[in-house]
């Protein structure tokens, strides 16, 4: 029945009409209230509004109170409305559908015989999330604060960190049912609008029913959805979020989600953490090269240990050879079988320690080691040396800050497990080599992704394996090509 | 064909030069030399690079004569069409005649030092996956990557620093004992060892910086030239001429021959670090011919060329069945290199004569 | 169209994988990888060959090493005899040792053995080229039955090597070293030499070859003074056992040597070519540490210079000695006929140079200073 009736048009001027209009509507929606009520003019009115989401104090102090105080109400009495109505946000839609999206988005709405407008205002009070540090991106020495899933207070967030006038948001609406704003962030004198219209054009393309997570969106507005390397660097600390915001990036936030995406990114924006910048550069230095190593050692090490096994037992050294093969004979498998086997264990544990309740994760911990490897060690199915080295490149993989670019790796190490074992060390040069092949093809909202390593540029790389100090670090890096090149007037 | 995803800015271009270069002849070079000069190898590598960069001279300016023209349009303005088109199929099969004997060459490579018995098919797959991924994106691409191959030079040099209390300098002298004749007579392993810089003429139209060509291709000639100087005297004072005369992949010889403090054996190291530079022609004369192709006959971008044009060229990379067939073809390949290049020359001076197309200095 | 093609694609990269079988796979604990090998002669120009491979297999105990001897035309026949009865495949990648023994070496068929280590990609080129004082077989053998508080033969002999090198008493001569020399004209090789003897295994010195043939041997000391010659003994810890001189107030007759720790300054050697022959001045800097001296007497500088003198006189003939007995066995290992091939080339190739150098006049010049006795006057 509500099908039948065209919403998308303006307010009759018969109120019975207009509310069996929306009634219909919001038809079995018992959260949205109807209260009815009759003006001092002896006109009709009635006050729509979301149980859930309506701050009933206000709206009965605010809102009812003096509109059921006015002697009239009529289309010259709206003109002076604002003036007596002590509400912050105050609109007066005229399309049915507004009113009912509004209705719907948390406003209060009156609407009264008389009147060809309704009245709307933002009244809005529901239950958030307390601002804490995100689970999973904890730091020591950054701010504790994180995004929450409701957008005003995160732009309030980002607007506490950022004051100045050139922070710029703008809006678009996503999503056939549910409706959700899409807010980009930028600062304008810094920002390159030529990639500011790439965002806005993949944006206004998008059509989906709704985009539950970012994650959606991610996958959708990508430059190359195929790729297992993101694109886009999604964070929930606000501070990762300001610093991008300073180098030109662009911060795209959605609605009901506390994620934020940051383009466009480099791969090597997957490999720092938000430490790095408060601690001294000797140390962030340190930090910075120990996890380039850990990368590599997690892509390759456990590919060229089987390659090394499997084809070119003549490089290791030979005291090493002799007790390696000494510990292998009793071992039944291949290495490669082996290897597969140690890492599905321990992929498993990581997997199941995900899903369960906090408390018996430790004993999940002490379950996976020491047991179950100990005694496979013992029963003679793996070797020792093998599970030491599937263990230390699955923690090097852990060293990442960030959990997208951990899957990635994954997948990379286990293709170059699968090749290096048929083709020896040629499996583990080609895979590398293709890797290296995907990551200079992929682009980041048409900035290429692996710079300052290709294309080379020498003056960004002060901040990719090492981190210089601070006050060289006076010029924006190029990923976003910034308008204005150079930070601050003085110091960095 | 998207234009953006062609275009080759100046450090990459050298990178491209250099890395077609080092990786053809750096694998037989020295052996090659040793058996023809003896241990004045090096003199003949400085004299021919000397030449190439007067070559290459040449051949910019022969470019620059027209307004952002590749070999192809030049030849249809200097012969005519018929003639244009026939030079052009020559210039084409040449470069995808280079293309397939770098891949041969270095299917030989891992069959004697990696593995032997692996089918040659398989290998030609494996090795052409990160090349076909990157033709099929654009010539910008194989540049881009093509700058790691300093990489790979930085890591032979470093070798080569490592085994310098080995050398001994004896075994260079006496200077200059094979006279002009052994320069003479040296003039196919050096000019194969040169082999890359025709490229230029066919990709001149994707160069971003045009002015700065010059400079920046004779800088890698002379970077080439450097590098296989060194490489030349290292092996030949490592090796002596006799022992060199012997082998065929001298710097595998020389990576197995350094007895390193832990790891004892760097051959497999040293391969792991110089496969994919010695790839990288591969890539070159393959995304370059690619290229030419889509754009004389007009393609547009699909991915069934791609294929069609990989399998071919697998198929006729098996043709030569041994190294001493290599050799043969080897030898063809450094004629049709020359011919090519002195067609250039010739090229540059009739365009003096017929000036159709060339561009008015304004 | 699109799709199809990406599909073919996929499967054509796909198909080789799953047709595999691992081609050349070499699993590391399926192999028995030799580390010494023992090569002599036997009857009618074919060699005894004895292999030497660590055993790994947890449940075979009482035996460190499995030995297998054989007898073959060919050093590759002998792998492929014995693989038709070792425990697991022979393979070659981690050879130290290449025991040949005196004959062997004296027919001059080293380095026609040698070329196999070339054929093959994953044979070791460093492998050590040792002759035996008697037969590598029963050294082989003796070895490993008697030898009861040393480790595997391989393992005790290269460390032996290695540190012999350390102190200069050898020359590290690896497969890939003596390959190269035997093909350069105008040096010769060296190799080291070891003997079994009772409870151990001994470096006696340095084999000499005149070119593929080994001629002669020298000591671990006179090794030194070559090493000296022929490279540098710079960050080598050599030793030479040096008389001294007695003095008046002398009474007993023991401590009339000293032991001399040896370090070289620098090496000259000067080549001209008089009246058709090669006249070679051999200079060398040396300088010393007193490592065992008598309690006293070098209180002051001329006791020092006295001393210093006298042992510089007793080095130069110790060299000039052996240069004699090298020219006599027309051996040239410190490579003159190298450097008159560099400078003097016409001449080179007018004479056969071993008999030119067995002719030509060599002198050597030693400079000696005693730089440093310790904390004692």
């Amino acid at each position: 029945m509500a099908e039948d009736i065209n919403t998308d048009v303006n307010l009759y001027n018969d109120y019975e009409k207009n509310f069996f209009i929306i009634d219909a509507n919001l038809k079995d929606c018992p959260d949205i209230i109807r209260r009815q009520v009759i003006l001092n003019s002896g006109k009709k009115g009635c006050f729509f509004f979301v149980q859930g989401l309506c701050d009933l104090d206000l709206f009965q102090r605010d809102f009812m109170t003096p509109l059921l105080n006015l002697q009239k109400l009529d289309s010259e009495e709206i003109k002076y409305l604002p003036n007596k109505l002590p509400v912050a946000g105050l609109t007066f839609p005229i399309v049915i559908d507004k009113i009912i999206q509004d209705i719907l988005a948390g406003n209060a709405i009156f609407i009264c015989d008389g009147l060809n407008t309704g009245i709307s205002c933002t009244l809005k009070k529901y239950d958030k999330r307390t601002i804490q540090e995100p689970e999973g991106e904890k730091s020591v020495r950054g701010d504790h604060d994180g995004f929450i899933e409701d957008m005003a207070t995160n732009i309030a967030t980002i607007r506490r960190k950022l004051k100045t006038p050139n922070l710029k948001f703008k809006n678009f609406t996503v999503g056939n049912i549910s409706h959700q704003t899409v807010t980009v962030a930028y600062l304008e004198n810094i920002a390159n609008p030529n990639i500011l219209q790439i965002i806005s054009d993949k944006i206004t393309q998008l059509d989906s029913d709704s985009f539950i997570a970012i994650g959606y969106m991610e996958q959708i507005i990508a430059d190359h959805p195929n790729s297992i390397f993101p694109q886009y660097l999604a964070t929930e600390r606000p501070d990762k979020a300001v610093a991008g915001l300073l180098e030109g990036r662009f911060l795209i936030m959605l609605q009901e989600t506390s994620f934020v995406m940051i383009a466009p990114v480099t791969y090597f924006a997957f490999t720092q953490a938000p430490e790095d910048y408060s601690t001294h550069w000797v140390g962030a230095t340190y930090l910075r090269i120990l996890r380039t190593i850990a990368t590599l050692i997690a892509f390759f090490l456990p590919g060229i240990y089987i390659a090394l096994l499997s084809f070119h037992y003549y490089m290791i050294p030979l005291p090493l050879l002799v007790q390696l093969a000494q510990s292998r004979a009793k071992v039944p498998f291949p290495p490669v079988i082996e290897a597969f086997l140690v890492e599905f264990m321990i992929e498993m544990v990581r997997e199941a320690s995900i899903r369960l309740p906090s408390f018996i994760t430790s004993s999940i911990s002490i379950v996976g080691g020491l047991v179950i490897g100990q005694t496979a060690i013992q029963s003679g199915i793996i070797s020792d040396l093998m599970v030491i080295v599937i263990a230390t490149s699955a923690i090097a993989g852990f060293t990442m800050p960030t959990y997208d670019l951990g899957i990635s790796i994954r997948l990379v190490k286990y293709a170059i497990m699968i090749t290096s074992s048929i083709f020896g060390i040629l499996g583990v040069i080609i895979p590398m080599v293709m890797v290296l092949a995907h990551l200079v093809v992929l682009d980041s909202l048409g900035e290429p992704y692996f710079q300052p390593i290709a294309p080379f540029k020498a003056a960004d790389l002060k901040d990719t394996f090492i981190k210089a100090p601070i006050r060289y670090l006076k010029k924006r890096p190029d990923i976003a090509k910034p308008i204005d090149k150079e930070r601050g007037k003085k110091n960095g | 064909m998207d234009k953006r995803k062609n275009n080759i800015t100046s450090a990459q271009l050298m990178g491209l030069i250099v890395s077609i270069q080092v990786g053809i002849g750096m694998a037989s070079l020295p052996s090659n030399l040793a058996a023809i000069c003896g241990h004045d190898g090096w003199i003949s590598i400085l004299i021919y690079g000397i030449i190439i960069t007067a070559v290459i001279a040449l051949i910019i300016k022969l470019m620059n004569r027209y307004n952002n023209k590749s070999i192809y349009e030049i030849n249809k303005f200097l012969y005519g069409r018929y003639l244009g088109g026939l030079l052009n199929l020559l210039i084409v099969l040449y470069l995808w005649y280079s293309a397939c004997l770098s891949l041969r060459s270095y299917i030989n490579y891992i069959h004697v030092d990696l593995l032997r018995s692996t089918p040659s098919f398989v290998l030609c797959v494996f090795t052409l996956i990160p090349t076909c991924y990157l033709a099929w994106y654009g010539l910008k691409y194989i540049t881009r990557f093509a700058q790691m191959i300093y990489l790979s030079i930085g890591f032979c040099l470093i070798l080569f620093l490592i085994v310098f209390s080995d050398l001994r300098l004896n075994f260079l002298m006496p200077i200059a004992q094979s006279g002009i004749e052994g320069i003479k007579a040296s003039y196919s392993p050096c000019i194969f060892a040169f082999l890359g810089y025709e490229v230029i003429s066919v990709i001149y139209p994707e160069i971003t910086n045009k002015p700065k060509t010059m400079k920046v291709v004779i800088g890698s000639n002379i970077i080439t030239t450097i590098f296989f100087v060194i490489l030349v005297l290292v092996t030949t004072s490592f090796f002596g001429e006799e022992m060199l005369k012997k082998s065929i992949y001298p710097m595998i010889k020389l990576s197995r021959s350094y007895r390193a403090p832990i790891i004892e054996r760097m051959d497999v190291l040293y391969i792991a670090v110089w496969l994919p530079a010695m790839a990288m022609p591969i890539s070159g004369y393959f995304s370059v011919t690619y290229y030419s192709i889509r754009k004389l006959l007009n393609l547009k971008k699909k991915a069934i060329y791609l294929i069609v044009f990989t399998l071919i060229t697998i198929l006729l990379s098996n043709v030569p069945k041994s190294i001493s067939n290599i050799k043969v073809y080897t030898n063809i390949m450094t004629i049709s290199g020359t011919i090519f290049s002195i067609f250039l020359v010739i090229c540059y001076l009739f365009s003096f004569i017929r000036k159709k197309g060339v561009k008015t200095h304004a | 169209m699109h799709k199809r093609g990406k599909i073919i694609l996929l499967l054509l990269i796909l198909i080789p994988f799953i047709l595999c079988g691992c081609w050349d796979e070499v699993i590391v604990e399926k192999i028995s990888f030799m580390t010494i090998l023992g090569i002599e002669r036997a009857s009618q120009g074919n060699l005894k060959v004895t292999y030497g491979m660590p055993l790994i297999d947890p449940d075979v105990k009482g035996s460190r090493v499995e030995l297998l001897d054989t007898e073959t035309n060919l050093l590759r026949m002998s792998t492929e005899f014995l693989d038709k009865r070792a425990s697991k495949e022979l393979l070659a990648g981690k050879i130290q040792l290449l025991l040949y023994s005196k004959e062997l070496a004296g027919e001059g068929r080293i380095v026609g053995i040698n070329s196999v280590l070339e054929r093959d990609k994953t044979n070791a080129m460093l492998a050590w080229i040792v002759v035996v004082d008697g037969s590598p077989r029963s050294l082989i053998h003796q070895a490993e039955e008697n030898f009861k508080d040393k480790p595997i033969t391989s393992t005790y002999v290269n460390s032996l090597l290695e540190r012999a090198v350390r102190l200069g008493n050898i020359n590290e001569t690896r497969a890939f070293n003596y390959d190269l020399i035997s093909m350069a004209p105008g040096i010769d090789n060296t190799t080291p030499m070891i003997k079994i003897a009772d409870n151990v295994i001994e470096v006696t010195g340095l084999a000499l070859f005149s070119g593929e043939k080994m001629v002669g041997s020298i000591n671990a000391q006179d090794s030194g003074l070559l090493m000296a010659m022929m490279k540098t003994l710079k960050h080598k810890k050599y030793i030479y056992n040096a008389s001294i001189p007695a003095s008046s107030k002398e009474t007993y007759s023991e401590k009339l040597s000293s032991a001399i720790n040896l370090s070289q300054n620098s090496k000259k050697i000067n080549i001209s070519i008089k009246n058709n022959k090669p006249v070679v001045d051999i200079y060398l800097d040396l300088s010393g540490y007193a490592d065992d001296y008598k309690w006293d007497h070098l209180n002051n500088q001329n006791e020092v210079i006295k001393v210093s003198n006298y042992v510089q006189e007793q080095l130069r003939q110790n060299c000039q000695k052996l240069i004699g007995y090298m020219q006599f066995k027309k051996s040239d290992p410190i490579g003159i006929g190298d450097m008159v091939r560099a400078k003097h080339n016409s001449y080179f190739k007018s004479v056969d140079w071993h008999t030119a150098y067995k002719g030509a006049t060599i002198t050597a010049h030693v400079k000696f200073n005693l730089i440093e006795y310790g904390d004692i006057q």
